[in-house]
C-alpha cells in the first residue's frame, strides 16, 4: 500500500466514525464512489474497529507476565503422576509430560490440565458418565484415555497415552509425502475414526494437532471424546462461559459452529478439511469452495494436476457445507478414496463450481465482503503466478505460461466466478472488485504484449468479455457503461492494430464483430444512438464477411442476424432508444427475418432458431404496428405462438419463458393503444392460466410460482387502470399469498422479500383506489417495514431508498384522504429527502423526477386540506402559501419533463388532478 | 550537555529492562500483573542514578524504552515459537487449539511483523502503538514522548488498532 492510499483510507475512516452508526455504511459507499477497493478497505477498518473488546489494551508486558506466571503455578504432581515438562498449551489449558512415580513402571503419559474458569463440575460428571465408553476405545491408531479427575486445586485433568510423534501435517511436510502416500496414511486415519463411530463416539475436534504420526509412520488419534466432555452446556447462571465450545474453527463443520447437534457428519467434514490440507498444502480458506487443486496451483502445479478431477470432487464432497450432501459415513469416504486408488470411478459427484460459489455466497449474503475476498484471492493467486513466471522462466516458457494464464483469465475462472454470483442480490460490489482486479492484470499484460500477436488476440477477447460483464444491458450487469466503453475501446484498438477486419482468422473477426456490438450497446445506453448505429454498421459488415453459406458458419449467420436486429433496434426499435430511422430499421429487420427464416428451415426443431425468428417477428410487428400497419399485430401473434411452442418444448428455460412473457407484453400494446383494455386483460388472464397450469405440472418449481405471482400482479394492474380496483385487490392478494409462501420456504432469498414488499406496495395502491383506506394504511405500513428491512440487508442497493420514497408518499396520500394531516406530514417528511436523493443519483431519469414531482404535489394537496380545515385566518393563509410553494416546485419538474416529452399518461393525470385540487386555494 | 549517544546506550537500556522485567516476574504474585509503566520509569530512575545515561529528557527515554520492551517481548515470544516447532518433539493436542469464543491469543511475533508494515506507511502511528502497547504508556505520556497533543494520540491509536486488527485477521 502506498502512503497516499493509506492517507485516503485513514481520512475516510476517521470521518466515517463521526457519522451516525446506522447511516455509516451508506455514507462510506457514497464517499468512495467508483473506488470499490477503497470502500472495501475502509469498511474492513470499520468492522475491525467495531469489534468491542480489549485488543491491545492490555500492555504486552502484562500479557507476558501472565504467560510466565501460570507456568509457575502448575502443581508438581497430579494423582500418581509427577509432571515433567510442559508439552503445549492452548485455550483449554496446558498439556504436560508426566510419569508414574510408584517405581513399578516407568510409564510416561500426557496429562491435560484444564484451566480455571471452565465448568469443572459438568466436566467431571460427564467424564464419570463416559469413562467406560472412552476407556473401551481400543484401537491401535487411537491414543487411549487412561484416567481423569480433579487436582487438589479442583482443576479437571485427563491422563492420556503419551505419543511421541509429529502432527500429521508436519509429518507429511517433513517426509514430502506423495499424493499416493498421503492417501494410504489418510485411510488408516479414517479406519480409526470409523472404529470410534461404531462405538458411538464422535471425535468433534479432528485436526492435524490431534492426529500424530510416530517416526514409524503410525498415525495415532488423540482426544477422542474429550471435546464432548469439555463442551459446556448453556446455563442461565453463566452465559458468557456457557458459549465455550471445545472445537477448532478452522476444522469445525458449519453445523457445529452454528451450534446444531453434532453427528458423525461433523467428523467427516473435519477429516475432509484435514485431507484438503494434506493434499493441497493449505487449508480451505474459511468455507471457501475452492477445489484443492486450485489451492495447490501456485505452489505446486504438478500436484495440482494430480488433484484435479476425482480428488477435488472427493474432498469437496467431504467438506460440503450441507451435511446431507457429504459422505454419509467415514466408511464411505474411505471407500471412495480406495476406488480412486484402484482407478475406479468415484461415487462423489461434482458440484459445479458455479453452484458451489453461488451457494457459498448465498450463505453469506449478509457479508459479501467474504465473497469479495474469495474472489480477489483467486485473482491474486493468478497475479502471483504470473509474477513468478516472469522471474524464473526462460523467454519461451514465459511466453507460453503467460499465454495460458491470459487465456484462463479471458475464458476461465474470472468469468466463472462472475457468472456464479451475477444473479445474487447484493453481489454487485464483489463483481465490481473482481472486474477491477481483472482489468488491472490485463492492463499490465497489455503493456508487455506488444509484438506478440497471439497474446494481443487473447487480450482483445478478454477485454471484450469484461466489457460484456461491465455493461451488458440484459439484467445482471455492473451498470458500468463508462468502464464497458473503455474495455471495448481497448479490445477494438488491439484488434485494429492486428488488422482484424482483414484477418484470415475468422475467430479474430468474430471478436471484432462482438466488440463492435458491445460498444454499440453501450453507446446506446449512454445516450449516443448515432454512434451506436455507426458502430453496428461496422459490426454488420464484419459479420457479413463471416456469414458464409457453409454449414460450419451457422453460428456466424446467427451472429449476423443478431447484429442486424440490434441495428434495427438502434435505428427505430419500438420501446428502445433509437435515432428515428424507421425505414432503415424495417430494412435491417427484414434482412434479419430472411436469415432467421433460413436458419429455421435448416433446423426446424432448433430452439435458438425458433426463438430468433420469434423475436425478429415481434420487433418487426411492433414497428409495423407503430407505423399504423395493421399487419404488425399478426406478426406479433406469430412471434408469440412460436415462443409458446418453444416454452412448451423447454419448460424449464427461464430465458425463453421471459421472452414469451415479453411477447405477451408486445401483444398487449396494440390493444391498450386502442383502448381495448378488456382484450389486454384477456391476455393477462391467458398468461395467468398458462402459469397456473405450469405450476400445477411442476409444483416444486419456485421460479414458476414466482412468475405466477408476477402475472397475477400484471392482471391486477391492468384491471386497476381499467377502473376495477376491487378486482385488482383480489388478484394482488393472490400474488401476495404466493410471494409470502415463497418467502417462508426460502427466508434467505432477498428476491422473495422484494416480491413481497413490491406486491404489498401495489396492493396498497389498489386499496387506496378502491377507497379501502384502513386496509390501505395497514398495507402501506407492512410494505414500509419490509422495505426498510431490505434496505438494512442491502445498504448499498439504492433502489430500496427510492421505493421507500414512493411508499411514504403513498402513505402520506392515504393519510390525507383519512384527514390524518399531521401524520401525513410526517410521512411526506420521510419521502422528500429520499426522492430528492434519487433524482440527484439518477441524473436525467425521468421516472425519478416524476416521482419527486408527485411527492411535491402530494404535499401541496396536504397543505390545501390544511387550508380547508384551519381554524384561524392566519393558519389558512399560511397553509395556502405552503400549498402554492410546493405546487410550484412540482410544476417546475413537470414542465421540464413535458418539454422533453417525458411525461407519461399517468404522470399527466397526476399533474392535472393535483393542479386542479390546489388551484382553488391559489385563486382566492 | 551532549546529545546522548543512542547506539551506545541501547545495550545498557536493554540489559536493564530485561533484568528488571525478570525480577518483577519472579517477585510478583502470579495473579498480580506487571505494570509496564512502572517498569520503564524504574529503569529510567536507576539508569539516571547510576549516571549511565544522560538523557535530554524523559520523553526521549520513553521512545527508546518502548523499542526495547518490544524487542524483549518479541524475542521471548519467538523463543516460545521455536521451542514449539522444534524437531521431533512430543506433541499433544491443545497446542494449537483455540476455543471459539476465547479471543485468539495475541501472537506477538505476528503483531511485530504487522507493525513493521504499518511503520512503512505511517511511522507515527507505529510509534504510538509501540509506546502504548509495548511500553504501556498512558495517552498523556505518549503525547509527551512524541510531542503531539493527547487528542492526536487518541485518534492515531484508534486508527492503528483498527488497521492492525484488520491486517491480522486478514492473514
Amino acid at each position: 500500500m502506498t502512503e497516499a492510499r493509506w492517507a485516503a483510507e485513514k481520512a475516510l475512516f476517521l470521518d466515517a466514525l463521526d457519522q451516525p452508526t446506522d447511516s455509516r455504511l451508506a455514507w462510506v459507499h457514497t464517499q468512495c464512489g467508483d473506488d470499490v477497493l477503497l470502500c472495501e478497505a475502509v469498511l474492513a477498518l470499520l468492522r475491525a474497529h467495531d469489534v468491542n473488546d480489549t485488543f491491545l489494551e492490555t500492555p504486552a508486558a502484562a500479557l507476558s507476565a501472565d504467560v510466565l506466571s501460570d507456568v509457575a503455578t502448575a502443581p508438581a504432581r497430579i494423582g500418581a503422576y509427577r509432571l515433567q515438562r510442559e508439552l503445549g498449551r492452548g485455550g483449554m489449558g496446558t498439556v504436560w509430560l508426566a510419569a508414574r512415580d510408584d517405581g513399578e513402571f516407568a510409564q510416561q503419559v500426557a496429562i491435560k490440565l484444564i484451566k480455571r474458569g471452565m465448568d469443572t463440575d459438568a466436566i467431571v460428571s460427564r467424564f464419570r458418565h463416559e469413562r467406560q465408553i472412552l476407556a473401551g476405545l481400543d484401537h491401535p491408531n487411537i491414543a487411549r484415555l487412561l484416567d481423569g479427575g480433579t487436582t487438589d486445586d479442583g482443576l479437571p485433568y485427563f491422563v492420556l497415552e503419551y505419543v511421541d510423534g509429529l502432527t500429521v501435517r508436519e509429518f507429511a511436510a517433513s517426509r514430502a509425502l506423495s499424493v499416493a502416500n498421503v492417501l494410504v496414511l489418510f485411510r488408516t486415519i479414517c479406519a480409526a475414526v470409523e472404529h470410534a463411530h461404531r462405538n458411538l463416539v464422535v471425535h468433534r475436534d479432528l485436526k492435524p494437532g490431534n492426529i500424530l504420526v510416530t517416526s514409524d509412520g503410525v498415525p495415532k488419534l488423540l482426544d477422542f471424546g474429550i471435546a464432548k466432555l469439555l463442551d459446556t452446556a448453556p446455563t442461565a447462571a453463566n452465559t458468557t462461559s456457557a458459549t465455550l465450545a471445545a472445537f477448532t474453527p478452522e476444522y469445525a463443520s458449519p453445523e457445529q459452529r452454528s451450534g446444531v447437534a453434532v453427528t458423525t457428519a461433523t467428523d467427516v467434514y473435519s477429516l475432509g478439511v484435514v485431507l484438503y490440507e494434506l493434499l493441497a498444502g493449505a487449508r480451505p480458506n474459511g468455507q471457501t469452495p475452492v477445489p484443492p487443486s486450485d489451492a495447490a496451483r501456485v505452489r505446486d502445479p504438478q500436484r495440482a494436476q494430480q488433484l484435479r478431477g476425482d480428488l477435488d470432487t472427493i474432498v469437496l464432497m467431504a467438506t460440503h457445507v450441507d451435511a446431507t450432501r457429504r459422505y454419509q459415513s467415514v466408511a464411505q469416504l474411505a471407500e471412495d478414496i480406495e476406488r480412486y486408488q484402484q482407478g475406479l470411478a468415484v461415487r462423489a459427484h461434482r458440484d459445479s463450481f458455479g453452484y458451489r460459489a453461488a451457494k457459498f455466497i448465498r450463505r453469506h449474503r449478509a457479508s459479501l465482503a467474504a465473497a469479495v475476498l474469495v474472489v480477489v484471492s483467486l485473482v491474486g493467486g493468478l497475479g502471483a503466478s504470473l509474477w513468478q513466471a516472469r522471474r524464473a522462466e526462460t523467454q519461451r516458457e514465459r511466453a507460453e505460461r503467460r499465454f495460458a494464464e491470459v487465456r484462463s483469465l479471458a475464458t476461465g475462472f474470472l468469468f466463472d466466478v462472475h457468472d456464479a454470483i451475477r444473479n445474487l442480490p447484493g453481489s454487485t460490489p464483489a463483481r465490481a472488485l473482481l472486474i477491477q482486479r481483472g482489468l488491472a492484470s490485463l492492463d499490465g499484460l497489455a503493456r508487455e504484449a506488444q509484438g506478440d500477436a497471439t497474446l494481443q488476440r487473447d487480450l482483445a477477447l478478454a477485454y471484450q468479455r469484461i466489457g460484456e460483464v461491465q455493461g451488458n444491458s440484459y439484467g445482471a450487469n455492473l451498470g458500468d457503461s463508462k468502464g464497458a466503453l473503455a474495455s471495448y475501446r481497448h479490445a477494438l484498438s488491439l484488434l485494429e492494430s492486428l488488422g482484424a477486419a482483414q484477418s484470415s482468422d475468422p475467430e479474430l473477426r468474430r471478436v471484432l464483430a462482438e466488440s463492435y456490438r458491445g460498444m454499440a450497446s453501450m453507446l446506446n445506453v449512454t445516450g449516443d444512438p448515432e454512434g451506436a448505429v455507426r458502430t453496428l454498421d461496422r459490426a454488420v459488415a464484419v459479420a457479413r464477411s463471416l456469414a458464409t453459406p457453409d454449414s460450419a458458419a451457422r453460428p456466424m449467420r446467427q451472429l449476423l442476424a443478431n447484429v442486424l436486429q440490434e441495428l434495427g433496434d438502434a435505428r427505430g426499435g419500438v420501446g428502445i432508444a433509437n435515432i428515428g430511422d424507421t425505414k432503415g430499421a424495417l430494412a435491417a429487420y427484414r434482412e434479419a427475418l430472411g436469415l432467421r427464416e433460413a436458419l429455421r428451415r435448416e433446423r426446424p426443431a432448433d430452439l435458438e432458431a425458433r426463438t430468433g425468428l420469434a423475436n425478429v417477428r415481434l420487433m418487426l410487428g411492433s414497428l409495423a404496428w407503430s407505423l399504423r400497419d395493421t399487419s404488425g399485430a399478426a406478426s406479433i401473434r406469430e412471434g408469440v405462438s412460436l415462443l409458446e411452442g418453444v416454452v412448451a418444448d423447454a419448460p424449464d428455460d427461464a430465458v425463453h419463458r421471459n421472452e414469451l412473457l415479453a411477447g405477451y407484453g408486445r401483444l398487449r400494446v396494440p390493444l391498450v393503444d386502442a383502448g381495448r383494455y378488456a382484450d389486454a386483460i384477456a391476455i393477462d388472464r391467458k398468461v395467468v392460466a398458462t402459469m397456473v397450469s405450469m405450476v400445477e405440472a411442476d409444483p416444486r418449481n419456485t421460479l414458476l410460482q414466482r412468475n405466477l405471482s408476477v402475472s397475477y400482479n400484471s392482471l391486477a394492474r391492468d384491471l386497476r387502470v381499467q377502473g376495477d380496483p376491487a378486482q385488482a385487490v383480489v388478484h394482488h392478494r393472490q400474488a401476495l399469498a404466493i410471494a409470502e409462501r415463497l418467502r417462508t420456504t426460502d427466508p434467505a432469498s432477498i428476491e422473495h422479500q422484494q416480491d413481497v414488499a413490491f406486491t404489498e406496495d401495489v396492493l396498497a395502491e389498489a386499496l387506496s383506489d378502491a377507497g379501502a383506506w384502513p386496509d390501505a394504511l395497514r398495507m402501506y405500513a407492512r410494505a414500509i417495514a419490509d422495505k426498510q428491512a431490505l434496505r438494512r440487508a442491502e445498504p448499498a442497493n439504492p433502489w430500496h431508498a427510492d421505493d421507500l420514497a414512493f411508499l411514504y408518499a403513498g402513505l402520506g396520500a392515504a393519510r390525507v384522504a383519512t384527514s390524518a394531516l399531521d401524520s401525513a406530514a410526517a410521512a411526506y417528511q420521510q419521502a422528500v429527502p429520499l426522492a430528492e436523493a434519487a433524482v440527484t443519483r439518477q441524473e436525467g431519469n425521468p421516472k425519478a423526477r416524476a416521482t419527486l414531482a408527485a411527492i411535491y404535489g402530494g404535499l401541496a394537496t396536504m397543505h390545501r386540506r390544511r387550508h380547508e380545515v384551519a381554524s384561524t385566518e392566519a393558519a389558512r393563509s399560511a397553509a395556502c402559501r405552503e400549498a402554492t410553494a410546493w405546487l410550484d416546485r412540482a410544476e417546475r419538474h413537470w414542465r421540464e419533463l413535458a418539454g422533453g416529452q417525458q411525461l407519461t399518461a399517468s404522470d399527466k393525470v397526476t399533474r392535472q388532478r393535483i393542479t386542479a385540487a390546489v388551484g382553488a386555494c391559489v385563486s382566492r | 550537555m551532549n546529545a546522548p549517544d543512542l547506539d551506545a546506550m541501547l545495550p545498557v537500556v536493554y540489559a536493564e529492562l530485561r533484568e528488571l522485567a525478570e525480577r518483577h516476574l519472579q517477585r510478583e504474585r502470579p495473579d498480580h500483573t506487571l505494570q509496564p509503566t512502572a517498569l520503564v520509569n524504574e529503569a529510567y530512575l536507576r539508569l539516571q542514578s547510576q549516571r549511565k545515561v544522560d538523557w535530554a529528557n524523559r520523553a526521549q527515554f520513553f521512545g527508546i524504552a518502548a523499542q526495547m520492551m518490544r524487542r524483549i517481548l518479541v524475542t521471548h515470544a519467538e523463543a516460545r515459537h521455536a521451542s514449539k516447532r522444534g524437531g521431533f518433539a512430543t506433541r499433544v493436542t491443545l497446542d494449537e487449539s483455540v476455543s471459539w469464543t476465547d479471543e485468539r491469543d495475541l501472537d506477538l511475533v505476528e503483531l511485530d511483523e504487522t507493525l513493521q508494515r504499518l511503520a512503512a506507511i505511517d511511522p507515527r502511528q507505529a510509534q504510538v502503538v509501540e509506546l502504548r502497547f509495548f511500553a504501556g504508556l498512558t495517552i498523556e505520556d505518549t503525547a509527551e514522548a512524541l510531542g503531539i497533543s493527547p487528542a492526536t494520540v487518541k485518534r492515531e491509536w484508534t486508527v492503528a488498532k483498527a488497521w492492525l486488527r484488520r491486517e491480522l485477521t486478514r492473514s
